[in-house]
């Protein structure tokens, strides 16, 4: 069931009439939340609910044992050895088993060993990187005494299983939003009206996305083909495709969540106007990047004892990890890795002081371009099928092919910038102006009114979100 | 007492607690009801007169310009399909519906057909349901529709004739007719199909029932599909673009189309079903739109037009390489099936192609015979084979594969109707 079908519609029409007109004891009102959230992921495979049930049951009482032996330093840590190992057992075992069982086959075979080991079948429960992380800050949380451990497993599951950003984020701390979801506080009109202009902008968003899989699919399914101009189109595409269907998602899942009154951060702040990898990683997937900061990151040591450096790295590398199962993502992994720790240190070298902070039009745009590259060179890996594909596909980038331009593909290119560059302005529009639109009404009916004929008259066939898959 | 006391002070303490919340539980009822009469309100107006412009663009596109998604054809020939309930019970004539792609919509006119067989003492009265941008899958739906509407009156058609188009059931056609098979789909769905659906693949049921209910069979993604036209044809035209341009159409295709609703006021020429011309169009027109239409296709038979029309052909639908798709093969057992249960005799057509321009590779040659054997053989049908004989060239044709209106579809049309002479007409014939 995603945001942009028919039948979510209905979803959730019949469950803001329930939530807003049947109920009023705040706890039925839990109890529909999590059926409705429980109906919601079951429509991809219903036989997963007892996996994210099971999950959100185990983090709920070991974070009672937690905060329990708040007395024992030693068991509340073994308390939440037990909680990371289990959620990263879960995540090992249903989205990265098979990877792991095949690079150590073919460690193995490194040496001249050969072992045969069985690949298992397991679907990738969707969403489970996102809520397995949810899960466990929820302990980490209760150890360092960031928050207490709640009391009443339904709001609990309320929280982990929220269905507007249950399968593809924004990843949120419980301590974010259990409050929210134990006080129920009514949205004000104004929240309902920003609430559905973030709901537009991401189908909008959406819709170019989809929209661009052709391009993309042109660049990275038919390389043999391709001239370097059409790689080109297909990797700006797949930046337009990238940012306009994740933060498409992020805009619905926040925008319905306002509408019931709960408040979610933002999980993206023009990324690709980013001036640098460190500023990217900034406003890229807000959720994820400050859960790393601040779970791993920080653990491993921050910027103490000189290891910012390694630290980072690591945090790249199992920030690429965390997006997929392969090489190719452990690779872009640490290419972001290497990007952020080598662009952060000429960034603080005095020579280039000038430049860095230099505010001109000129800098800024140099330094958004070079960033965008640096980014763009990462898709291979990113959306490639393999190590190989993606180094073909580096090279055609920067040694043109003899394979001839198609006719048309000027238009494309075109189009495709003008759809990566009318996202980004809209949304700068929407952080600037949002507030002062949603409160003209007189303007914002009617702007809304043209934005949703947009939208039911542009479409493209059959795609869920990209970021389902992880 | 002392203990009574002490107990009493929690009791006191919750319940006033749950008095409490209970009191701002029905506080936030009572605000959320307003907020959400808000958005009920608001938001649902604002929803409304969006899918109403939706609608009406959509209204505009589908009635007054040249069918750009077909739906309108295909509704209208949905709705039309008990045609022959309305003949008297003791109507002598043979009943005969021609379903089939757009090769059948404009190269078949009941008129010449039936003018044709009712002179050789062969009374018919025939029937144009073809329709284009349909695969297979879609002829099996409407052969579903076909066979409920005649259920309780089975035998009243005497014969179907199918058409099998070779280049209409491949696998490149399977894999790019998606945005508008769901059009289609939901046109030609009951509220029942689209219940089965509903416990097979909920998304898609819901789908199906919007595309219906609130977009007037056109979904959002045939639209990006029209308007993303000119750019799937400038990659097509790459491939001539190093040969001389041809002379442009001007407006001509336009007169035409305007001269012809003028001449066929009870027609829509390119969609809708006339019931006065059974499907069809009138077999001829005023010497204005005779001369246009001549003028027109002279234009699109310049060779480097046809070029790219082939080009179009084989990028849509491998029409050189003909790989059938077995997928494909079934849903025309399927379509013949269901005409079985409900007429007479069905028959299945392969049209004429044009051998001046498309040029089948053997291995097409060969896949599209051992396809069109395996039909025969799971349904016994005869088959009506006018592919290659007699020869049509590129001057029965305005594109790769379909007739020009007059003369085309008037040569098409008897070549048809001489399958069904009696044996000795035939050889006089």
């Amino acid at each position: 069931m995603i945001f942009n079908s028919a039948i979510f519609f209905w979803f959730f029409a019949c469950f803001f009439v329930l939530f807003n007109f049947v109920f009023v004891d705040r706890r039925k009102i839990i109890w529909l939340l999590v059926i409705s959230s429980l109906i919601f992921y079951g429509t991809w495979n219903y036989n997963f609910i007892a996996l994210l049930v099971f999950s959100a049951l185990a983090d709920y009482l070991i974070a009672q044992k937690v905060e329990a032996n708040n007395h024992d330093p030693v068991m509340k840590k073994r308390w939440l050895i037990a909680s990371i190992t289990l959620n990263l057992s879960i995540l090992a075992i249903f989205k990265y088993n098979n990877f792991i069982l095949q690079s150590v086959q073919e460690f193995v075979s490194l040496f001249g060993g050969d072992i045969s080991v069985p690949m298992l079948s397991i679907i990738l429960p969707v969403g489970i990187s996102f809520y397995t992380f949810q899960s466990m800050s929820y302990t980490i949380d209760v150890y360092r005494g960031d928050m207490k451990a709640h009391r009443g497993f339904l709001v609990f599951l309320a929280t982990l299983s929220f269905f507007p950003q249950l399968v593809a984020g924004p990843i949120l701390r419980a301590k974010e939003i259990l409050p929210q979801l134990v006080n129920m506080r009514v949205p004000t009109a104004l929240n309902i009206r920003i609430g559905l202009l973030l709901v537009l902008l991401g189908l909008l968003k959406k819709t170019t996305a989809d929209l661009m899989a052709g391009p993309v699919g042109v660049a990275f399914n038919g390389q043999a083909d391709v001239s370097t101009f059409e790689t080109w189109i297909g990797l700006l595409a797949f930046s337009a495709q990238l940012y306009g269907d994740f933060s498409g998602y992020s805009d619905i899942a926040i925008g319905i969540a306002l509408m019931l009154g709960v408040y979610i951060p933002m999980n993206f702040n023009l990324p690709y106007f980013s001036t640098s990898p460190v500023d990217f990683w900034r406003r890229w997937h807000i959720s994820l990047s400050s859960w790393l900061r601040d779970y791993l990151y920080i653990s491993l040591g921050g910027s103490r004892n000189g290891k910012r450096a390694r630290n980072q790295f690591i945090t790249m590398l199992l920030a690429g990890l965390w997006h997929g199962a392969s090489w190719t993502f452990v690779v872009w992994g640490a290419y972001m890795g290497v990007i952020v720790v080598v662009t952060q240190w000429l960034n603080e070298r005095p020579a280039l002081a000038k430049w860095v902070n230099s505010k001109n039009w000129l800098s800024l745009i140099i330094k958004i371009v070079v960033t965008h590259y640096l980014f763009v060179l990462s898709w291979p890996l990113f959306r490639g099928s393999s190590l190989e594909a993606a180094w073909t596909m580096i090279v055609d980038m920067h040694i043109p092919q003899e394979t001839a331009v198609t006719a048309g593909a000027g238009i494309v290119m075109a189009l495709v910038v003008a759809g990566l560059f009318l996202m980004h302005f809209v949304d700068a529009l929407r952080i600037r102006y949002g507030d002062a639109l949603a409160n003209r009404q007189w303007f914002f009916w009617p702007l809304l009114v043209i934005g949703f004929t947009l939208f039911f008259t542009v479409g493209d066939f059959g795609h869920d979100f990209i970021y389902f898959q992880f | 007492m002392t203990s009574s006391t002490s107990n009493s002070k929690p009791n006191n303490s919750a319940q006033s607690d749950a008095s409490i919340e209970r009191e701002e539980d029905i506080r936030n009822a009572r605000g959320r009801r307003k907020i959400g009469l808000y958005t009920v309100i608001c938001g649902g107006l604002m929803i409304l007169v969006s899918m109403g412009l939706v609608n009406i663009g959509i209204a505009s596109l589908r009635y007054s310009s040249l069918n750009p998604f077909s739906i309108e054809r295909i509704q209208a020939t949905g709705d039309n399909l008990g045609a022959a309930l309305e003949l008297p019970e003791d109507d002598p004539r043979e009943v005969v519906y021609v379903l089939g792609s757009s090769l059948i919509h404009f190269g078949f006119s009941p008129d010449l057909f039936d003018e044709e067989l009712n002179a050789a003492g062969v009374p018919t009265i025939s029937y144009n349901f073809g329709f284009g941008n349909a695969d297979p899958s879609i002829h099996a739906k409407f052969a579903r529709k076909l066979a409920r509407t005649f259920a309780d009156h089975p035998g009243r058609i005497d014969r179907v004739i199918y058409e099998f188009a070779p280049h209409g059931a491949t696998q490149r056609r399977a894999d790019t007719s998606g945005q508008l098979n769901h059009a289609t789909t939901a046109i030609l769905s009951s509220w029942g199909d689209i219940g089965q659906t509903l416990l097979d693949d909920p998304e898609e049921a819901f789908a199906l029932a919007n595309t219906r209910l609130f977009r007037s069979g056109v979904p959002a993604e045939a639209i990006t599909h029209m308007l993303a036209t000119p750019i799937t044809m400038a990659k097509i035209n790459d491939t001539v673009k190093d040969r001389p341009k041809p002379a442009p159409m001007d407006n001509l295709g336009w007169d035409l189309f305007n001269q012809l609703r003028e001449d066929w006021p009870e027609s829509i020429p390119f969609g809708g079903w006339s019931a006065q011309y059974r499907g069809g169009f009138p077999p001829t027109a005023s010497p204005r739109a005779l001369e246009l239409s001549d003028q027109v296709m002279q234009r699109m038979q310049d060779p480097v037009r046809m070029e790219s029309a082939l080009q179009q052909r084989i990028s849509c639908c491998d029409i050189l390489g003909l790989e059938m798709s077995p997928e494909m093969i079934a849903h025309v057992i399927e379509t013949i099936r269901y005409a079985q249960s409900i007429a007479k005799d069905v028959d299945i057509v392969v049209m004429p192609q044009n051998q001046d321009i498309v040029h089948v590779s053997p291995q097409g040659e060969e896949n599209f015979k051992k396809a069109l054997a395996e039909v025969v053989a799971a349904t016994g049908v005869d088959v009506v084979d006018i592919y290659k004989e007699p020869y049509l060239g590129i001057e029965y044709f305005f594109d790769a594969d379909h007739y020009t209106f007059f003369k085309g579809r008037s040569k098409v049309t008897q070549m048809m109707a001489d399958h069904y002479l009696p044996q000795e007409e035939k050889e006089t014939h």
